[in-house]
């Protein structure tokens, strides 16, 4: 570890080893199991498996939150093939959230299928890419079927009557669930809601499955398993696996100052992690990264690769061979299945040292054995924060995890008070199986399953109003005291189970047409609009054209320094009143909204230095809007004032800071998502657009919209209306019960507001007050600092250790730098004076020009109106050449010097 | 199940066919005319009035249920009938064998080294023969491709080898094993169906003047094949006379080899004199009213039957909520007085069947299906040819009960005695009749099948025609709106429309407008009507609250409608409404209420 990171990390802490508990085979288990663990040198089993067996054998339904590596798979097989054995005729059914994972699981049991041999256990995958012959032998025979929900909803309950379903729903012994943590919200609903279905078809073929489920750590996995199962849980979470010690390092990016001490901004975590890759590479590391996004994931790729291809030539060892940038790949949603596949393969046989991804990866999919995780901003909540962190520590050597601090409110806290982050528990997770909507549309479709009865109320608790409507809409018709499905054909494929835009757009290579990737059309929008970099495991494009109708864009290979950032904004209009009402000192409203982002220009940023290289009009603009509900409330004149007042402008000039309708918007959703059991991706909360517009129009009062995130509306702000006293009374209880001292992020969201500023506001919703006095806040800890080293008045001199720098930095312009020969001032000039022709008319490009005026402003202190000039001389003499040729190696000696003894 | 009792006169159309004494006569017979009773009729009256000994009448039919009931109707007359006598009543293949029994040489050892068949030959299935042919190329080293698919390459090929063909398409050795089958079968004496017909063919030209028949007597000539028609060629004598009932209406196996022509093939071929029996004794008016609309040949049928109910047309969402229904509907006419044997439901492909037993055996609803046939592997005809093939087998399976026949006799099949409901495809139905039919998978590219020529198309109709005419009192069809059978078209078939509306109780399915599915107008059509339903107990609760009383001197007690920290207001009983000050503390609040 350099002297560099080290001085970033501003805290650590050790988690304790953990000693591997065990137990004995179970009395209970048949030879042949015995034989197989056996014949795998497992003579006992850690404690919480034989305790999954001996809970599961006795009838209960459990839910098992164990660490990522104690061998859950092991776990949830045991009593399954324990069954199989007595009775061959046992069906079982694997439900995991992603259709990799699925299929990530089913090689992992290869082993014991061997084992058994297809006569006694047989499995397979039955999903979308199932081919038609072998989805028979499933249906036919499988005890294990490995699939996923949208495939029970649409595949398996619809036709339950069908040959093979039947037999399957007659045997069905086991459901697992694995990573039930992913349902949650309207995900968790549907789920939910599909258990509802199948409880019914296996009662009519006499079936009573149990519930093996396992889970990420949340604070509720009881809760969430028995209200998406519709069953009692016992929970297992001693876990009798082994752990090595596990450090944590918060790493905080460091600020920029210049010699007068003036901040000139911070370093991007991403950049940090850029720095910190290669190091886990050298020191011989196994890890992943985390970025938050998918550009976030390129980004770090990218630049880390060029600091290991900068380390190669400055003299790191080529390891086994390979080029040090080879080591290191791109994982995320968007890549090819193939790809993703051959990605986990290199991982897992050690051809890669680590992998930059998506939280894609959070998901148990096996890569390996892991030593390290770097997670690149606080990922939101600290059930992913564990989860993450978590797939550390298979090895059963000492593991770190690094988490990098995003220059945000969230992350920041995170500096000021570590502890918040893990002396807390884990969030809840939170499901409502009786939203209105996802309950319609899953009783639709069990009405076409199986007529509805009246005692199917048990399940469905809103049966008795939904049949008069979907009687009156002609959907049901009586049959003999039951409800038969009247409507159109395969209700079950009238929504979708994951919010998913069903609109892709495709990336072709424009040369020769090859699919480089498909998206959604947001993602579309946002990452392959006109003049995008799109970028790829590594490689880049740019986007020439998008065609909107044919969903196509199409893109060149890109060998540019920049990557692009779209910039666009939301718009609120409100299209509707339904119902409206007084309460206190707001009025609420019920009604349809339209939500619009406009995505009109996008910045080019450069690779490393993150500097913005300049802002681009689309001469389309791209618009995505969608209609929904929406409740809405008006702001009190005072609190209005009062909070106009606090704004202050950013360096734009525009009044966008400070803005405590931030705190009040973050208080009032977490109330409202608490009290209608809301995920954090179901609803948003936002301002009107006239909230921070000083002395704007009177009669258009402020609003605070709380919106349902679905197209449509899932009844989210429907109910959020009837519960508006309870949601602001729990958000004034929530901000002032917050122990914290002045505003964090779980109370406010931005540790940076006055929280008695968010308070009163909140409060003068119900009654009015006079306004506390606003305290500027001043907590700035002591923060690590880089200086620049460089000043521009000793360029000339300095040059080749500026060179060297961005070299270092795995800048694509430290190479050409090095080119010119001369380097000198004239007052704010700098003149560069180069002896190739060609490159000194490249460099006078204007975009080449702002490129190294970027590159020199990120390491040197420049003077705010620099200006460069280039100029053009023939070769230099001998003598020169070897005086520079001298300087240059004694510099490098240096530099490896350095590199290699750190 | 007989509509004609032998007391009850015969209509002047019948009477003519039972009286006819041409030389050849064809009779144009409509569904439910009646033409079983102008068989026995005609029979009857030859035997008794005519003086005709049954041993010189040939009586021919095409299932051993139609020749069994004719024997029945006879032996009631006549106790003491003989199986010598009645040597020519029987199926085709039947009257074959016996002819073969009597004809054929003795065995002998000369005979069984020369490898000619005696007398004493056995009878063997297809299966038998194709186990013959597999052992043969077994021994000889012969190559057949296609297995899986021999039984009806056998069908097929064998047949054309029989017609002189000596090269298959498939370029395999099977032409090649024929001829050593064939010699193998007369080494082991065993024939197979079609050599009975062939053999008995040959012996009956042979000993036609032997046989001496007076009459041959034909019933469904409709249905009879080329093979069948020189059968019949050989059994005639030039002083044979010849009287045959048919309908070309209800051809539905010209892919056995008869076609719609037969019925006019063979009225050609002996210079027949039609007659007609267009009165239907069976099915409602309104049923025939429907049957009229696909009728080919002839004119309207008449009815006699009265006009009975509309013809129910119902939808169904899939085959699994139908069987659902078709449970509860079958349970309610059972409660209403109609015997299970008395309903059917008909379908067009034999896969419809599985999920009905499914949830009727489960309801414990009583049923019974045409024999089950173990060696299908894939229960599954999917396209035409298929179900021919399976039908095919169905028909030699009667056949082959023939075997038994010569043993003992024929048991009564159980499920006739059984009271369950009947399922069958529409080709089994043929020449049964049911107080109640269902026919399901009323879709397009079901009913009718995706045909590829207009005479399939026309055989589709014909089809659908013998289905509806099956029934005497009640007709219900039914389509799905999400078909699983391979091929079949979510809209209702055509033949729903080509039926006159006026005989129809349509429950018409929601238009297609409103195909797409509203949820976002039902979920707040479901709020609403859950905001109502709280309302309606707040309102509730709130009347049940008992109610505060006060005491008034004036006004005695009163109710307390409301009260404040000021006021009270008290409703009395003949007063009306009144305010007051608390302050004054005339108002005295009842506790304990």
């Amino acid at each position: 570890m350099t002297e560099e990171i080290k001085k970033l990390i501003i805290y650590t802490r050790k988690m304790k080893k953990r000693e591997p508990l065990y137990r004995n085979y179970p009395e209970e288990f048949r030879e042949e199991i015995r034989g197989y663990l056996e014949s795998n040198h497992i003579s006992r089993l850690y404690a919480h498996q034989v305790e999954m067996f001996e809970k599961v054998r006795s009838g209960e339904n459990v839910v098992i939150t164990t660490s990522t590596a104690s061998g859950k798979t092991l776990a949830f097989l045991l009593p399954v093939l324990q069954e199989i054995l007595e009775d061959p005729l046992t069906r079982a059914i694997f439900i995991y959230p992603t259709k990799a994972l699925a299929s990530d699981q089913y090689r992992a049991m290869q082993p014991i299928l061997k084992f058994f041999g297809e006569g006694r256990v047989s499995a397979g995958v039955y999903d979308g890419d199932t081919k038609p012959a072998e989805r028979t032998r499933i249906r036919k025979g499988a005890n294990i079927i490995l699939t996923n929900p949208e495939m029970l909803n649409s595949a398996f309950l619809p036709n339950h009557s069908n040959y093979g379903f039947d037999a399957i729903f007659a045997n069905l012994r086991y459901v697992v669930i694995d990573e039930l943590h992913s349902y949650r919200g309207a995900f968790g609903a549907h789920l939910a809601n599909i258990f509802r279905r199948m409880h019914r078809i296996c009662r009519y073929y006499h079936s009573n499955p149990h519930f093996l489920c396992s889970s990420a750590t949340i604070a509720n996995p009881v809760e969430l398993a028995e209200k998406i199962c519709g069953s009692g849980f016992t929970l297992i979470d001693r876990d009798g696996s082994p752990a090595p010690e596990k450090e944590y390092c918060i790493i905080q990016p460091p600020e920029i100052k210049g010699n007068n001490d003036k901040v000139y901004g911070r370093i991007a975590a991403s950049n940090v992690a850029a720095g910190l890759i290669p190091e886990l590479v050298e020191e011989d590391h196994h890890f992943i990264t985390f970025g938050r996004s998918r550009r976030n994931v390129e980004v770090i790729l990218k630049e880390a690769k060029d600091k290991l291809d900068a380390a190669g030539f400055l003299g790191m060892a080529r390891v086994g061979g390979k080029n040090p940038a080879d080591l290191i790949a791109g994982y995320r949603g968007g890549y090819t299945p193939l790809e993703r596949k051959e990605i986990e393969r290199k991982m897992t046989e050690g051809e890669l040292a680590g992998l930059v991804s998506t939280n894609a990866l959070e998901l148990g999919i096996d890569i390996g054995k892991l030593d390290a995780t770097v997670i690149v901003g606080y990922p939101g909540t600290r059930a992913s924060f564990w989860q993450q962190s978590g797939r550390a520590g298979r090895s059963g050597s000492a593991c770190v995890n690094y988490l990098i601090l995003e220059n945000e409110p969230f992350d920041q806290y995170i500096a000021i008070d570590p502890e918040w982050l893990f002396s807390r528990e884990s969030e809840n997770a939170i499901v409502d199986p009786d939203n209105l909507l996802i309950e319609l549309a899953h009783l639709r479709a069990a009405a076409a399953e199986m007529p509805l009865s009246l005692g199917d109320i048990a399940l469905f608790p809103d049966l008795g109003e939904m049949i008069p409507v979907l009687l009156s809409a002609g959907e049901v018709k009586s049959l003999a005291g039951r409800f038969a499905w009247a409507g159109p054909a395969f209700p079950a494929g009238d929504y979708s189970l994951r919010n998913m835009d069903k609109t892709r757009f495709k990336l072709l290579a424009q040369e020769d047409g090859h699919e480089i990737t498909e998206m959604d059309e947001s993602q579309a929008y946002h990452e392959i609009h006109p003049g995008a970099v799109y970028m790829h495991d590594g490689a880049s494009y740019e986007i020439t054209k998008m065609d909107l109708v044919s969903r196509t864009a199409y893109a060149i290979p890109f060998t540019g320094d920049y990557y692009t950032v779209p910039a666009g904004q939301e718009e609120t209009r409100i299209l509707q009143v339904f119902q409206e009402e007084a309460y206190k000192r707001t009025d609420i409203r019920f009604g349809d909204i339209n939500v619009n982002e406009i995505i009109a220009m996008y910045k080019k940023l450069q690779f490393h230095n993150h500097q913005n290289l300049g802002y681009v009009t689309l001469t389309q603009p791209l618009q995505k809007d969608y209609d929904t509900e929406s409740t809405w409330i008006t702001m009190p004149e005072n609190v209005v004032k009062v909070y106009r007042s606090l704004l202050q402008p950013n360096r734009m000039g525009e009044l966008v800071l400070n803005n405590h309708f931030d705190g009040m918007q973050y208080a009032i959703k977490n109330a409202a998502m608490m009290v209608t059991m809301t995920e954090r991706d179901d609803i948003d909360v936002t301002m009107s657009n006239n909230a921070t517009i000083p002395d704007e129009f009177r009669e258009e009062k402020v609003s605070l919209f709380i919106y349902d995130k679905y197209e449509g509306g899932l009844g989210y702000s429907e109910k959020i209306y009837d519960l508006i006293p309870e949601i602001l009374a729990s958000a004034v209880k929530m901000v002032s019960g917050c122990p914290c001292e002045d505003g964090c992020p779980a109370c406010v969201g931005d540790y940076n507001l006055d929280k008695k500023i968010v308070l009163w506001g909140l409060e003068n919703l119900l009654e009015e007050s006079e306004a506390p006095v606003y305290l500027k806040k001043n907590i700035k800890e002591p923060q690590p600092v880089i200086r620049k080293e460089f000043s521009f008045f000793n360029l000339p001199d300095e040059w080749d250790k500026v060179c060297y720098a961005v070299v270092k930095n795995g800048e694509a312009g430290g190479q050409f730098l090095k080119t010119i020969r001369k380097v000198s001032t004239e007052g704010h000039k700098l003149i560069l004076t180069m002896e190739n022709e060609f490159y000194a008319k490249w460099l006078m490009e204007p975009d080449n020009l702002q490129s190294l005026a970027n590159t020199l402003r990120y390491h040197v202190i420049c003077p705010a109106d620099m200006q460069i000039r280039v100029r053009f001389e023939a070769k230099m003499d001998e003598q020169e050449k070897k005086e520079q040729q001298k300087k240059r190696n004694r510099l490098k000696r240096r530099y490896d010097e350095k590199l290699g003894n750190e | 199940m007989n509509n004609i009792e032998e007391t009850r006169t015969l209509n002047p159309y019948q009477k003519e066919a039972v009286l006819d004494e041409n030389p050849a006569c064809l009779v144009n017979a409509n569904v439910g005319s009646g033409k079983t009773t102008v068989l026995i009729e005609k029979v009857r009256y030859l035997h008794e009035k005519k003086q005709i000994p049954y041993e010189k009448m040939a009586v021919l039919t095409f299932t051993n249920k139609a020749a069994d009931e004719i024997v029945e109707r006879l032996s009631r007359k006549e106790a003491e009938l003989t199986e010598e006598e009645l040597w020519g009543f029987g199926t085709f293949h039947s009257v074959a064998l016996r002819i073969l029994r009597r004809f054929l040489p003795e065995k002998t050892e000369e005979g069984a080294e020369a490898g000619e068949w005696n007398r004493e030959f056995t009878v063997i299935t297809p299966e038998d023969e194709m186990e013959m042919v597999l052992a043969i190329a077994k021994e000889g080293g012969y190559k057949i491709k296609y297995q899986n698919r021999l039984k009806k390459r056998m069908e097929e090929d064998y047949a054309a080898y029989r017609r002189g063909r000596t090269q298959g398409k498939y370029k395999d050795d099977l032409f090649k094993i024929f001829p050593l089958l064939d010699k193998e079968k007369r080494q082991e004496n065993k024939m197979s169906f079609a050599d009975l017909l062939k053999e008995g063919t040959r012996v009956a030209k042979e000993k036609e003047e032997e046989l001496d028949l007076k009459w041959i007597i034909v019933d469904e000539v409709q249905d009879s094949d080329e093979k069948q028609l020189e059968f019949l060629e050989a059994l005639k004598g030039e002083q044979t006379r010849f009287f045959a009932v048919g309908d070309p209406n209800q051809v539905i196996y010209s892919w056995r080899g008869t076609g719609p022509n037969m019925f006019f093939l063979i009225k050609h071929k002996f210079g027949a004199k039609e007659l007609s029996l267009p009165v239907n004794y069976r099915s409602s008016e309104v049923i025939l009213e429907a049957a009229n609309r696909f009728l080919q040949f002839g004119g309207k049928i008449e009815g006699s039957a009265g006009r009975g109910e509309k013809i129910l047309v119902r939808n169904h969402y899939d085959s699994f909520i139908e069987a659902e229904y078709l449970t509860e509907r079958i349970r309610e006419l059972h409660a209403q007085g109609f015997a299970y044997r008395e309903i059917a439901v008909f379908y067009r492909v034999q896969k419809q069947a599985e999920i009905l037993e499914k949830v009727f055996e489960r309801a414990g609803l009583p049923f019974v299906l045409p024999a089950k046939r173990k060696e299908d592997e894939d229960p599954v005809p999917e396209k035409p040819h298929m179900i021919r093939e399976h039908f095919a087998q169905e028909r030699i399976e009667q056949s082959a009960s023939e075997q038994a026949e010569e043993h003992e006799q024929l048991p009564e099949e159980k499920t006739v005695e059984e009271d369950a409901v009947q399922l069958m495809t529409l080709h089994a139905s043929k020449g049964l009749e049911f107080d109640y039919v269902f026919i399901i998978g009323m879709n397009q590219g079901l009913i009718p099948l995706r045909c590829k020529s207009m005479e399939q198309e026309e055989e589709e109709r014909r089809l659908f025609f013998v289905g509806l005419t099956r029934a005497r009192r009640n007709l219900e069809l039914s389509y799905y709106t999400n078909p699983t059978i391979p091929g079949t078209f979510e809209t209702p078939s055509n033949y729903l429309r080509m039926l006159p509306e006026e005989l129809l109780d349509w429950e018409e399915k929601p238009g297609s407008e409103s195909r797409k599915a509203n949820l976002q107008k039902l979920r707040k059509e479901t709020r609403e009507m859950i905001r109502e339903k709280k309302q309606e107990e707040e309102e509730q609760k709130e009347a049940q609250k008992p109610k505060k009383k006060g005491r008034h001197p004036k006004y005695g007690e009163g109710e307390i409608i409301s009260e404040d920290e000021m006021m009270i207001e008290l409703e009395f009983p003949g007063y009306g409404k009144k305010q007051f000050l608390k302050a004054f503390g005339e108002v005295e609040v009842l506790k304990g209420l």
